[in-house]
């Protein structure tokens, strides 16, 4: 009996017959989905995110087989279906296309894992300290500006650059809205290299920190006795009167601001079985599935886009632009305060909630085990979401 | 929350919030572009920041 090895084990008999800068950048992929699953594993990257990430991403590209047609690809999903009939066909063939069609091209996913964060975020905070939470918050917006132009510059158009640059505001779901709202081609290797480098935020910030900020100024004390307590029904009514005002502004922008105040309002009205759904099942599936498949989308023709490179350099110089603005904000409140704030609160004005702000709290620990910022790093840190979703809804509005 | 004395800062703020939305989105469309409709904007964008800046002050009042 003659057995054509190859067509049995289709993945490597694409690998063999595929263009060699395809094959390679493959293998390349595979490797890197396996070390961000290990990296996910040792907390190196953000697990929730790294590990359905890593694994979609050396799978997919494994498993590549040869069509009835002579062409190669995947029975994971095609992202660039649009014709309704063919659109149609595919759903009934490709595993995750359903999830991809209904949840991600409409935006619906970056809104539910904004319910999450929504839940998980304390107002109150913003509310003690509103004036420099909502201060820091803009200096940490300055890279998500700054790099605008520079993408321009590099020859994106406006719609590009401005999908490119808000990965500045560290925020994830808003990374993807604006990206599906400004420019859907590009929000595959906009949406890996946003996820990418905001697991990177952990590792790089503090370094960040200890070059541009003394030791002395880190180990500053807050002092939290004097901060007011904002009852639930004033987080309410203020959250129902700012979200109304935003969708009445950036109505384009509504279903981000919208997720964001609702998941806020059930968790201050303390409706119990929606937080603990929200908190877990809908958060962690979301979560879930929008790790697996940015993962999945990690398909070597995507990579090999020459785009990829600007957004990779753009991505990084917009998160550290925002690291420093942050930073910079936090030091201009240490003067005008007569030297009494810890400037390390202003990375936390970078919205990657909540990790900027558990950074803050620990490399101001290392400085001074006794000094505690996390209340007010939260109001930054919340403020940021808010100004990041007001900035998306900005160039939403401009540029759609 | 809704002390008596503090119940009109809500009131205010909101309403300052409001007049910024009214000329963001009603009156500055109906200038030509130019300046006076940035101007226009500018300031609607201003009113709402301070309507909505008053809300947390009104706040802290009440506790202080």
């Amino acid at each position: 009996m003659n057995i054509d090895v190859l067509s049995l084990f289709q993945g490597i008999a694409t690998l063999v017959g595929q263009d060699p800068t395809f094959a390679v950048a493959r293998i390349v992929l595979m490797l890197l989905g396996i070390s961000f699953v290990y990296l996910g594993y040792k907390g190196i990257l953000e697990a929730l995110i790294m590990i359905p990430m890593g694994l979609g991403m050396a799978t997919v590209n494994a498993s590549v087989l040869f069509f009835p047609d002579g062409k190669t690809g995947t029975i994971f999903l095609d992202p660039l279906v649009t014709d309704p009939s063919a659109l149609v066909n595919i759903l009934q063939i490709n595993w995750l296309q359903p999830i991809y069609t209904m949840s991600f091209t409409n935006g619906l996913i970056a809104c539910l894992v904004f319910i999450g964060i929504g839940v998980l975020c304390d107002i109150g905070f913003v509310l003690a300290r509103p004036f420099s939470s909502m201060f820091l918050a803009l200096w940490g917006e300055l890279g998500s500006v700054a790099v605008f132009p520079l993408a321009v510059a590099f020859g994106m158009t406006p719609q590009e650059a401005a999908a490119t640059a808000i990965v500045g505001g560290a925020d994830g779901p808003m990374v993807l809205f604006t990206s599906l709202m400004l420019s859907p081609h590009l929000f595959v290797p906009i949406g890996i290299v946003a996820y990418l480098y905001l697991s990177l935020c952990y590792g790089l910030y503090p370094y960040l920190i200890k070059a541009l900020i003394p030791k002395k100024m880190r180990a500053i004390q807050m002092d939290l006795k004097g901060m007011p307590q904002i009852t639930p029904l004033q987080k309410i009514m203020f959250s129902t009167i700012t979200v109304t005002i935003l969708c009445l502004l950036f109505p384009v922008a509504g279903p981000l601001f919208v997720s964001f105040f609702l998941g806020i309002v059930i968790r201050e009205a303390g409706v119990k079985p929606y937080i603990e759904f929200i908190e877990t099942t809908l958060l962690y599936s979301s979560t879930f599935f929008l790790g697996l498949l940015l993962g999945v989308l990690c398909e070597a023709g995507t990579i090999l886009n020459p785009v990829v490179l600007k957004i990779l350099i753009l991505g990084s110089t917009a998160l550290m632009v925002s690291g420093v603005g942050g930073l910079i904000g936090g030091i201009l409140l240490y003067y005008f305060s007569g030297k009494k704030y810890n400037p390390v609160i202003g990375i936390a004005g970078v919205s990657c909630t909540p990790t900027t702000a558990k950074v803050a709290q620990k490399v101001v620990f290392k400085a001074n085990p006794r000094a505690m910022v996390m209340p007010l790093a939260l109001g930054a840190n919340v403020s940021g979401v808010i100004t990041t979703a007001i900035l998306a809804g900005i160039y939403c509005t401009l540029l759609k | 929350m809704f002390k008596q004395k503090r119940q009109w800062w809500w009131v205010i703020g909101t309403c300052i919030a409001l007049s910024g939305v009214a000329l963001v989105r009603l009156l500055a469309p109906e200038y030509p572009p130019g300046t006076l409709r940035l101007a226009i904007k500018f300031g609607g964008y201003t009113l709402v920041i301070i309507g909505l800046f008053s809300l947390p002050l009104a706040m802290r009042k009440d506790d202080e």
